[in-house]
């Protein structure tokens, strides 16, 4: 029921709509904006008439339905030159032939720029702000200024970075230094899995440093050399049998060997 | 005893040398993957005597073998074999694939599929392989030699972290020294003709491998269980454990090694050990075996590539800081 009554409401409103053209004009568009409007009209499907380059109005149908013995049209329409139009003169029968029986549909295109302009361009007013000297000794001072404050930061982070060189050119003990606790410990007894196992990598590394090896060299192949070394290699070859042959097999005396490194003559 | 295995790895090796100038490096890699039951990837232009060199091996110990050439066609089937109708009993029989084998040689492995490159790598994790509901064992000692060529890529894949995770080792071939290529093109000098059924053909390498045996896959047994009984220290499974976390740690690695680096390194230290004849593992095991262990384990990240950093490099550097 009530459904009904909705469409009912539709169908008079539709039908108060198409009394407009014959009424008041509907409200005016601006220029360059589509408006639109649904008009019912009689006689035989009309068609939209050709823009030329002098045509003030465009018009265009976007839809049309049978409307009884007339036709209901959706015209779309946007304006080039302020002004009341009426739309159906710019409607064409089928042959090309301007309608005669239309009723009036008015439309109002309204301008964008003031009613009493006189077509003149309008001046762009400037700011009352202005830079006192030219404008290129201020980008030259402006310049200067960025590079003053930018340079203390720039002195900050270098002094920065000369730190941590600092930091690490000082890494406190050196190899030798670090060794030491490590070798006590080996003469004693007291070394752990751990510190066998860093005690067998300094010992490794300060032979290398020693004789001036290459960091980035082979390393199996610098074992191999280290082990072949006179004096490197008796340590290293006692240490092996000492860290790594089964337990119970190894003959060799820790704290003999160890015996130049704790007490070293340089 | 331990004469006989020491003699045992020198006569594998003297057969070797027979055929196979220089690439000593090479063939204890193969020992190593031998002695512990694992797989071994090579890596290498064509031309390096790879399949020569496993034909050899495979020879001289007198183990079953089998070549697969890998392609981009190849099916799972083709290698762990398929259910074939008998027409006369109309009765499924099962036949076996080439895989069923002690020593197979996957060549080009980059160029098959990725399903049965899966399905190869899937067999060489469980060592057992199913065909219709039967599930069968492969046979034991069952090892895999897979090769691929790093310089061709259109037509392959790659074979995934997670797959050559699989593989023990990773050993790239080098181009021989100068003095070995020598010593190869005069031996290919007298190889001479090879006159058969009134017909002759040029003699290859492969017409000289000698077909009795040096060791029995007894033999291989008893190396394998001798390679298990290498000591291994609390201090190298130390050096071990701190270079693998090391890959992990590094700037311009992306994917360090997995703990399955570790274990294998464990392994083919002792194998190395072994065929060094030492009962215990050393340091020069472990940076020996490095390349080979955790190189292909780990990827490294896409800004150090574009930096021109390779593997290799910062391995080095990894066991450098660990020394």
């Amino acid at each position: 029921m009530n459904r009904r009554l909705i469409k009912l409401t539709l169908i008079a409103s539709a039908l108060g709509g198409l009394a407009k053209p014959t009424g008041a004009p509907p409200d005016p568009f601006p220029i360059g904006m589509e408006g639109s409007l649904i008009v019912v009209l009689p006689g035989e499907p009309l068609k939209a008439a050709p823009v030329g380059d002098k045509s003030t109005i465009i018009l265009r149908i976007q839809d049309m339905f049978p409307h009884g013995s007339d036709h209901r049209y959706d015209l779309r329409y946007f304006g080039f030159v302020p002004g009341e139009y009426d739309l159906g003169k710019f409607l064409r029968h089928a042959d090309g032939t301007a309608p005669t029986n239309l009723p009036p549909i008015p439309v109002r295109i309204r301008g964008m720029l003031p009613a009493n302009h006189d077509g003149m361009l309008i001046e762009e007013e400037t700011g009352n702000f202005s830079l006192p000297g030219s404008y290129t000794a201020w980008l030259i001072g402006t310049g200067i200024v960025w590079g003053l404050a930018a340079w203390p930061l720039f002195l900050l982070g270098r002094k920065k970075k000369t730190s941590l060189r600092q930091a690490e050119a000082e890494p406190g003990p050196d190899l030798a230094e670090q060794l030491r606790p490590l070798i006590e410990q080996a003469a004693n007894g007291t070394l752990d899995t751990y510190g066998r196992a860093r005690l067998e990598r300094m010992i490794f590394s300060h032979w290398r440093e020693q004789l001036g090896l290459p960091e980035d060299g082979d390393m199996a192949e610098l074992h191999h050399q280290l082990k072949a070394h006179a004096e490197a290699g008796p340590l290293l070859h006692g240490l092996e049998d000492w860290l790594h042959r089964p337990p119970g097999t190894s003959t060799v005396d820790i704290p003999t060997l160890l015996e130049p490194y704790r007490h070293p003559t340089e | 005893m331990e004469t006989i295995r020491k003699n045992l790895v020198l006569d594998v090796r003297q057969r070797v040398a027979e055929v196979v100038v220089g690439q000593d490096t090479v063939v204890e890699r193969l020992l190593i993957a031998l002695f512990t039951g694992g797989h071994l990837l090579l890596q290498g232009v064509p031309g390096l005597a790879k399949t020569l060199l496993v034909q050899t091996i495979s020879n001289a110990i007198d183990l079953r073998f089998s070549r697969v050439q890998f392609t981009i066609d190849l099916l799972p089937s083709d290698i762990l074999g398929s259910e074939v109708l008998d027409q006369r009993n109309n009765e499924f029989t099962t036949h076996l694939g080439p895989i069923f084998t002690n020593l197979l040689l996957a060549d080009e492995i980059n160029r098959a599929a990725p399903k049965v490159q899966s399905a190869l790598l899937e067999a060489m994790q469980e060592r057992k392989v199913t065909i219709g509901n039967e599930t069968h064992a492969l046979p034991a000692p069952f090892l895999v030699i897979a090769t691929q060529n790093p310089i061709e890529q259109s037509g392959t894949f790659e074979l995934p972290e997670a797959q050559l995770d699989r593989f023990m080792l990773c050993h790239r071939l080098d181009y021989p020294a100068a003095g070995e290529e020598e010593d190869v093109l005069r031996r290919s000098l007298a190889l001479g003709l090879q006159r058969t059924d009134g017909g002759a053909v040029p003699r290859t390498a492969f017409d000289l491998l000698e077909k009795k045996p040096v060791a029995t896959g007894g033999d291989l047994v008893e190396m394998m269980a001798a390679v298990q009984e290498v000591h291994v220290s609390d201090v190298f499974q130390k050096h071990t454990v701190e270079v693998v976390r090391r890959t992990r740690r590094h700037p311009s690695i992306e994917i360090g090694g997995s703990p399955r680096a570790g274990l294998a390194m464990i392994q083919a230290a002792r194998a190395r050990a072994f065929i060094h004849g030492r009962d215990y593992v050393v340091p020069e095991d472990l940076y020996a075996l490095a390349e080979d262990v955790l190189l292909h384990r780990v990827r490294l990240k896409y800004e150090a590539l574009a930096e021109g950093v390779s593997g290799v490099s910062v391995l080095k550097e990894i066991l450098s800081e660990a020394a």
